[in-house]
């Protein structure tokens, strides 16, 4: 497998995923850092930044920019299009514009250029004109917006027409047990569609609710974004908290049916009664370990990264030993003994 | 000309933006030293349902009358000519703390030598033309710095929009 940017954090089972990785024969990473992710590729390509390479940039008011690198690519990082261009040309793949020259070894440079010509063909303009205006120029001719698109050719559906009942899942209403209409049925893991599962799992879970100083599983390796939240921490209602006997701090596990983690307790009116808040992408403590890879809405796909069950307790610290347990817990693993799933072995 | 800072309650959103900013210009490394000499505080009233959120950011107020210049006994903790900005000589300090217990904010922060570190305002980008970074990079504009008396005049004038109904 070649994988630009591979992230193995940011789906629902991110421990499954990891598995799974293990089972290929070989994966080449390509990405801008070494990431968790990265450590179980066979090979990791550096990519250069956007500032290292040439980047073309589109408008909607039809205005078009090729970048200038403002410096060479640092160490032995490449342009994601080189490394593509020379990977296709390796690969000896019949395509006249990724590998233009018969027996290979094309210029990356002026591949990448001419692939852009390409595009640009139909827009009366060339990357030679763009070169000449370093802060970028109007498209000459550009594609006008097709008006009443709709009316003319219809929308793209079995009926031609905006469905509000969706004549796809009609036909397969019955056999898949949905609604051609959007209705809402609870969430698989919930009170109402699971009470036996809600009253060992109390607590909505909701994942990913924002925090100002995380973009997904980017800026934790940084240090000054680190430092305003160092240490995992869920977001949990003071009401909650006094009846669990919790307080500001504490360490606290959170379980699911898939696994548990050990995070920080943060009191918060920010969680509602009864909701717990954990920011995903962390590595020390991934919540999406809490999701079975399967937990997915059953006609978009789309993970229940904020409609599931989970419980919390509170983990007693360790005996003191002298210098305070509260800068143990904050350094650990933050990862509790993961929990099998059935017949599966767990990996130390 | 003193110098002083500004926050709008009402506006600020909690984002850290100046914080950041303020590791930035002084280069504090989180992971050796204290932390920001600019924090935002959550503070929390109330309960669900009727639960409110303010946040806050806070650093060296500068103060005219300022008690740490006068706890401080080594003169580490000067008042900067043309500034007027509270600065401190780390080579002067000698880790007393004084300071801290002297100053009604909390604000002094200790690095690994033990010696007093603290906001200067930016002292050399004010002295540039600039503003401080934390001011600079503030999206929502809660945070400004300047004249107290024309802050307030600022201030003054969106009171005085709001009492005759166009705030």
């Amino acid at each position: 497998m070649v994988a630009f940017g591979l992230n193995h954090r940011m789906f629902p089972g991110s421990d499954h995923f990891l598995e799974a990785l293990q089972q290929l024969e070989f994966i080449c990473d390509i990405d801008l850092f070494a990431t968790d992710t990265s450590r179980y590729a066979d090979i990791v390509l550096p990519a250069c930044s956007s500032v290292e390479r040439s980047e073309l940039r589109c408008y909607p008011e039809k205005y078009a920019l090729l970048t200038e690198p403002a410096v060479a690519p640092l160490g032995e990082s490449r342009s994601d299009t080189d490394i593509v261009f020379d990977l296709s040309q390796r690969l000896g793949l019949d395509d006249p514009l990724l590998n233009p020259l018969p027996d290979g070894g094309a210029d990356p440079a002026a591949t990448f250029d001419a692939a852009l010509d390409w595009m640009f063909e139909p827009s009366g303009m060339s990357v030679a004109q763009l070169r000449e205006h370093p802060g970028g120029m109007p498209v000459p001719a550009p594609l006008a917006n097709p008006e009443r698109k709709y009316r003319d050719k219809g929308f793209p559906t079995p009926t031609g027409k905006m469905e509000l009942a969706s004549s796809i899942l009609q036909k397969h209403a019955a056999a898949l047990g949905i609604d051609a209409l959007p209705t809402y049925r609870p969430p698989r893991h919930s009170l109402e569609a699971s009470p036996e599962l809600a009253e060992e799992y109390p607590f909505v879970l909701n994942t990913g609710s924002r925090l100002p100083m995380f973009v997904h599983s980017r800026t934790y390796r940084l240090a000054w974004t680190r430092g305003l939240r160092p240490d995992p921490a869920a977001d949990i209602n003071p009401a909650d908290a006094t009846r669990l006997g919790i307080g500001q701090g504490d360490q606290i596990e959170l379980a699911t049916p898939a696994g548990a983690i050990r995070v920080l307790a943060n009191v918060t009116e920010l969680g509602q009664p009864g909701v717990v808040h954990m920011y995903h992408g962390c590595p020390e403590a991934d919540v999406n370990t809490l999701l079975d890879p399967d937990y997915l809405d059953p006609i978009s796909g789309f993970p229940g990264f904020k409609s599931l069950l989970c419980s919390v307790r509170r983990i007693d610290p360790p005996p003191a030993r002298g210098n305070g347990h509260a800068a143990e817990a904050a350094h650990g693993n933050g990862h509790v003994a993961d929990t099998p799933r059935d017949g599966e072995e767990v990996q130390p | 000309m003193s110098n002083a800072f500004y926050l709008d309650v009402e506006r600020c959103s909690g984002c850290f933006a100046c914080t950041v900013a303020c590791m930035d210009q002084n280069d504090i490394e989180v992971r050796e030293g204290p932390t920001a000499w600019r924090q935002v505080f959550a503070v929390e009233t109330g309960a669900f349902p009727e639960a409110h959120l303010r946040y806050v950011s806070l650093a060296c107020m500068h103060c005219a009358d300022a008690p740490c210049l006068l706890a401080c006994p080594t003169g580490a903790l000067q008042r900067e000519a043309g500034t007027e900005v509270v600065i401190v000589q780390a080579e002067l300090c000698i880790g007393c703390h004084s300071c801290s217990i002297a100053c009604p904010f909390g604000v002094p922060r200790y690095g690994a030598d033990g010696t007093m570190q603290k906001c200067d305002l930016c002292s050399e980008r004010l002295k540039s033309g600039l503003e401080p970074a934390c001011v600079r990079v503030c999206p929502t504009k809660a945070l400004r710095h300047g004249d107290p008396n024309e802050l307030g005049l600022s201030v003054e004038r969106k009171a005085a929009e709001r009492l005759a109904g166009e705030g």
